[in-house]
Formats: C-alpha cells, sequence, structure tokens
C-alpha cells in the first residue's frame, strides 16, 4: 500500500547523505554507501527544493513556476518521487 | 630448565619465583628469605637452602640433593612438575652423555652435556637441552653437579647415569651434537644473507612512481610471480616491502570475486576472505607480512590475487602521499599522448589494446593516472589482461573514452554526471591494505572521476573490430 503524502508534510532530507552536483545531475550516497542514486535534471530541482522547510504544497508551487507542466500532473509526480526517495531512505516526510 | 626450589605448579608459581629471586639473589639475603617462608612448611627451607647451596658450590662432592624442575628444555626425559637428584661434583668429573647441572649467574640449569674442550687447565664444554636447537660453550667451573635420577609425580624414579658404560646416553650425546652442528650450519646462509643483504628471492614492482619489493618463499614463486608480472627489478628501493609467505592446503578452497569486501581488520592483522589470506603490517608502517594458501596464486585465480597487489599499491600511494589512482582501463600512447580507454569487463578493452598493436599499449586492463599540479600523466602496470605485448612507459594523458561495441566507430560527447559515474566505476577502489572499503572510499572514487572530468576531455568511444577508430581520434585532436 501506498503511504499517502499529504500535501501539508515537509520532506526533510536523511542525515549522513554523500551528495555531488554533476552539472544538472545530482549523486546521492546513502548513508550506509551501498546504493548511489543519480537525479535528473527534475529530479534534482525537487531535491534542492526539499530543504527542512518547504511543504510538499511548496515544491509544486516551485516545480509549477520552473516548467511547463500541468498542476494535477505535477501534484502526481511530485508525489510519487517522494515517495520513492523515502522508500530508498533518503528524506523522511 | 631452571631448577626451582619450591615444589609447586609451575604456572602459579613462576613468577612468585622470579619475584622472590630478583629479591634475595645476594646470598647475603638469605636469612630474609628464611624469614619470608617461615610461613612456609619446613621442607620449603629445606628445598631453598639445598638450592642456594648447589648453586655456591657448598654440597660436599658426592652427595645428593633433590630439586624439582620448572621448565621443559630436557623433554622427555625430565618433565617439568618433576623432582631431579643431582649428586653434587665437580666439573672435572663429568663426562660425554650426563645431564649436568650448571650455574650460569644466579640460575642453575640441566643441560646435557655433549663436548669438551680442553687446554691445560683450562676447559669449556659444550651443552644443549634436549629440546634446543643450538647448545652453548660453558666454563667447566660453572658444573655444579649431575643428575643421577629422575623422579615422576607419580613418585616412580628412573636413573640417568652413564658411569657403568651407558652407550644410549653417549650415543643421544652424539645425536644431540650432530643436531646442534646441522642447526648451526643452517643458519649459516641465513647469516650471509644478513650479512651482505642479498635478497634472493625478492623482485620489485614499480607502479609509476611507487615501488613495492615483494619477496616469495622460494625460488619458484619467484620466478612464477616475477615472470607473471613481468617485473623488470627496479633499481630504486621500495617504498614498502611485502614478505610473501604460501600456505599449502589440500582441501579444495572457494576463491571470491573480490579481495576488498571480504577483509577483517584487527588491530595490525587483517584477514581477507575467511582465512585465504592473513596479513600483519610491522614493525614498520611499510612492512607487510602476507600468508596466502596456495590456490589464489595459480591459474585464473591469480587474477584476484592481483587485488592484492592493488591494495598494497594503495598503501604505498598513502605512505608517499601520492595522488594518483589505478584503474580498469586499456592505454595506449600514441603520437607522444595518453589516451585511456574505460569500461567494464566485456566493453573491449583487450580489443582496443590488440587493434593498437601498431602503437605502443600500455596496458589492457589497469592503468595508472597520477596528477601532478601541472598535468596528469597516464602509466602502464605490471598488472595483466590478456594483451601479451604490452609496454612499460608514461605519458601525458590526453583524453579519456568510454568505450563500448558498436556498429560503426563513433566518437560522441557525454555528460558530467554521465562520464563521472561511468568512470567511478572503473576506478580501482583506493582502499590501502591495512583498511575496510567503506562509504568514504566510493566518495573518492566519485570524486576523481570529477576530477578527471575536469581535467581531461572524456568522450564516449563506440567502436567496431578493426583500428579505424584511430582515425576519429585523430581527426578529433590532430
Amino acid at each position: 500500500m501506498k503511504k499517502l503524502i499529504r500535501l501539508d508534510s515537509i520532506p526533510i532530507p536523511v542525515n549522513g547523505l554523500y551528495v555531488k552536483e554533476l552539472g544538472d545531475t545530482i549523486i546521492i550516497l546513502s548513508d550506509n554507501g551501498d546504493e548511489l542514486h543519480s537525479l535528473d535534471e527534475v529530479g534534482g530541482f525537487i531535491w534542492r527544493s526539499i530543504n527542512g522547510s518547504s511543504t510538499v504544497q511548496d515544491i509544486i508551487v516551485m516545480l509549477l513556476q520552473e516548467y511547463d507542466v500541468g498542476k494535477s500532473q505535477a501534484e502526481e509526480d511530485i508525489k510519487n518521487f517522494l515517495f520513492e526517495l523515502e522508500e530508498k531512505k533518503l528524506i523522511k516526510i | 630448565m631452571s631448577l626451582i626450589y619450591f615444589k609447586q605448579k609451575a604456572s602459579s608459581f613462576k613468577e612468585y619465583y622470579l619475584a622472590l629471586f630478583r629479591l634475595f639473589s645476594p646470598i647475603s639475603k638469605l636469612q630474609s628469605l628464611n624469614v619470608r617462608c617461615s610461613m612456609a612448611i619446613k621442607e620449603k627451607h629445606k628445598l631453598a637452602s639445598d638450592w642456594l647451596d648447589l648453586l655456591n658450590g657448598l654440597i660436599p662432592h658426592g652427595t645428593i640433593v633433590e630439586l624439582p624442575v620448572l621448565t621443559g628444555s630436557m623433554v622427555p626425559l625430565i618433565v617439568p612438575g618433576n623432582t631431579i637428584r643431582i649428586m653434587a661434583l665437580s666439573g672435572k668429573q663429568i663426562r660425554r652423555g650426563d645431564i649436568i647441572v650448571f650455574r650460569e649467574g644466579k640460575t642453575l640449569t640441566t643441560h646435557r652435556l655433549l663436548a669438551r674442550f680442553t687446554l691445560g687447565t683450562w676447559s669449556i664444554i659444550y651443552q644443549k637441552g634436549d629440546v634446543n636447537r643450538l647448545g652453548k660453550w660453558i666454563h667447566t667451573g660453572q658444573v655444579v653437579g649431575m643428575v643421577v635420577a629422575v623422579q615422576d609425580k607419580n613418585g616412580l624414579v628412573t636413573t640417568i647415569s652413564n658411569r657403568d658404560g651407558d652407550k644410549k646416553a653417549r650415543n643421544e650425546a652424539l645425536r644431540q651434537l650432530a643436531l646442534a652442528c646441522w642447526n648451526t650450519a643452517l643458519l649459516f646462509p641465513r647469516f650471509i644473507k644478513n650479512k651482505f643483504k642479498i635478497k634472493i628471492h625478492e623482485f620489485r614492482m614499480e607502479i609509476g612512481d611507487s615501488v613495492i619489493g615483494i619477496t616469495c618463499p622460494t625460488l619458484k614463486y619467484f620466478k612464477y610471480l616475477s615472470d607473471y608480472f613481468s617485473v623488470r627489478n627496479s633499481e630504486r628501493e621500495p617504498d614498502i616491502t611485502v614478505n610473501l609467505n604460501f600456505i599449502h592446503h589440500e582441501e579444495s578452497i572457494e576463491i571470491p570475486d573480490s579481495l576488498f569486501t571480504t577483509k577483517k581488520i584487527m588491530n595490525n592483522n587483517f584477514i581477507i576472505a575467511h582465512g585465504l589470506v592473513h596479513g600483519k603490517i610491522g614493525p614498520e608502517i611499510n612492512k607487510i607480512q602476507l600468508w596466502v594458501k596456495t590456490g589464489l596464486a595459480h591459474g585464473q585465480a591469480i587474477r584476484v590475487f592481483e587485488q592484492l597487489l592493488y591494495q598494497i599499491f594503495y598503501s604505498c600511494r598513502k605512505i608517499k602521499l601520492n595522488d594518483s589512482l589505478l584503474i580498469h582501463s586499456s592505454g595506449v600512447i600514441y603520437k607522444n599522448c595518453g589516451f585511456l580507454f574505460a569500461g567494464p569487463s566485456g566493453s573491449g578493452k583487450s580489443t582496443i589494446a590488440s587493434l593498437s598493436g601498431d602503437y605502443h599499449v600500455l596496458n589492457d586492463e589497469v592503468c595508472l593516472i597520477e596528477f601532478h599540479d601541472a598535468d596528469i600523466t597516464l602509466h602502464g602496470t605490471p598488472f595483466n589482461g590478456y594483451f601479451k605485448n604490452k609496454m612499460s612507459g608514461s605519458a601525458r594523458l590526453k583524453a579519456i573514452f568510454i568505450i563500448s561495441h558498436g556498429r560503426v566507430n563513433s566518437i560522441s560527447e557525454i555528460k558530467r554526471s554521465e562520464a563521472v559515474k561511468q568512470l567511478a566505476k572503473e576506478i580501482i577502489p583506493p582502499v590501502p591494505i591495512e583498511e575496510h572499503l567503506n562509504r568514504k572510499i566510493f566518495i573518492d572514487m566519485l570524486d576523481m572521476a570529477d576530477r578527471l572530468y575536469r581535467s581531461v576531455p572524456i568522450y564516449k568511444l563506440e567502436f567496431i573490430p578493426d583500428s579505424g577508430f584511430w582515425i576519429e581520434i585523430d581527426r578529433l585532436f590532430y
């Protein structure tokens, strides 16, 4: 069952991640060093928006300003993406 | 074998005995010894005084004293815990084969007399414990007595004497003497070797700026390994020396893919792959002792054995504070410039090397990259792929290609993130042999890859198995 991600919840990056920006791509090494994750341009944009104070709603608004995408589409994509990040233990919601 | 003056369990008593000994070695303190011992039973007094009398030659010749035995240098004849009967006599009365008791400083020792050398009134004897490798010459005057009988724990007394022409004891003395001679002879080559610092089975492996000295246990291994790595002996002193030992084994062993991930470290020791390799650092940081099961050095397994050398190289790099990395790649010098072709196994590194036969092929498996202030140099390494005609050398690194088999020869740009990820995967983890593979190492690998990206042009090369890709490279750079 997918955990419901609420719009007012605040995603926070977990401690101890190694994050390296390579151009428009972001590489994240998990805390235990077992997995290397790579985020593309849009993923990287969302990752940079996760700063511990922005809510999911805020991130959606920021994405809409930056990219030409429909609101419901953006909301759906961001929720899926955040869910995936949480599943990979890169953020806490 | 030292004699003790209390009959007690050796293990618990030894320290007490040694402490007492330090306190009471001057004879004038005999009185205080007796006072201290007054709590103990009378027998102890007797033993202590017998022992001291014997040491000081106060026992009349011909008298027999009984003393317990602490150590096992005369096993199996005399076992620790036995009581020996010693007849006090002078050194002149003893013969070859006798078990003699002599003093050495403030101790009494019981060993076998093997030989005697007399010059006028001056006389020395050669004595040795039956289990000792080598004996020692002592002055005959040091002899205080001779063992005539041994009493075991059960009270059984065995007479030891060759007074009545006991041939057995004399033969044993000759056998022990031969043994001592043989052991002395064995010391000789080592003495000469140390004296002239000839390390017969050592080869020096040069990897860029670093030199690894490897000492092999036998000529066979020396030849095998130095041939395998086609070592041209370096004239430079080794930065790190490895004393390689091989452990023979009957059972078949499993060779893991990685000697990086299966390492366990305890202080200065490490164990890799559940005992496939044991190692020890020390006494200096640049001395490594390795015990390797022979299975790892033969056949295809030697490719895994190479991983040990990668780690030793990184230890060396750490000592020398070198800025360098080993990378799975094929390296070629073309028009005096270094070109690196990196990719996972199967991507065509050896194919690239075999198609570059007209040029200077450094290696088709592992190359070394050294960072200097101004530029980056590419070096060959002794490590082996499939290409047979590799040459040593180095050149300024001109470009890196991430290779894959394709339908045409084509060179294309590669995104930074892609280049870094692909390159990082091919960098051999910079783990010194004395350290664990950890997360920081992965970060280092990514940083190194990114640094390469920022310093050297990196392209993607798809190639078909003909040397046409060099035309593409030529077109790009010249």
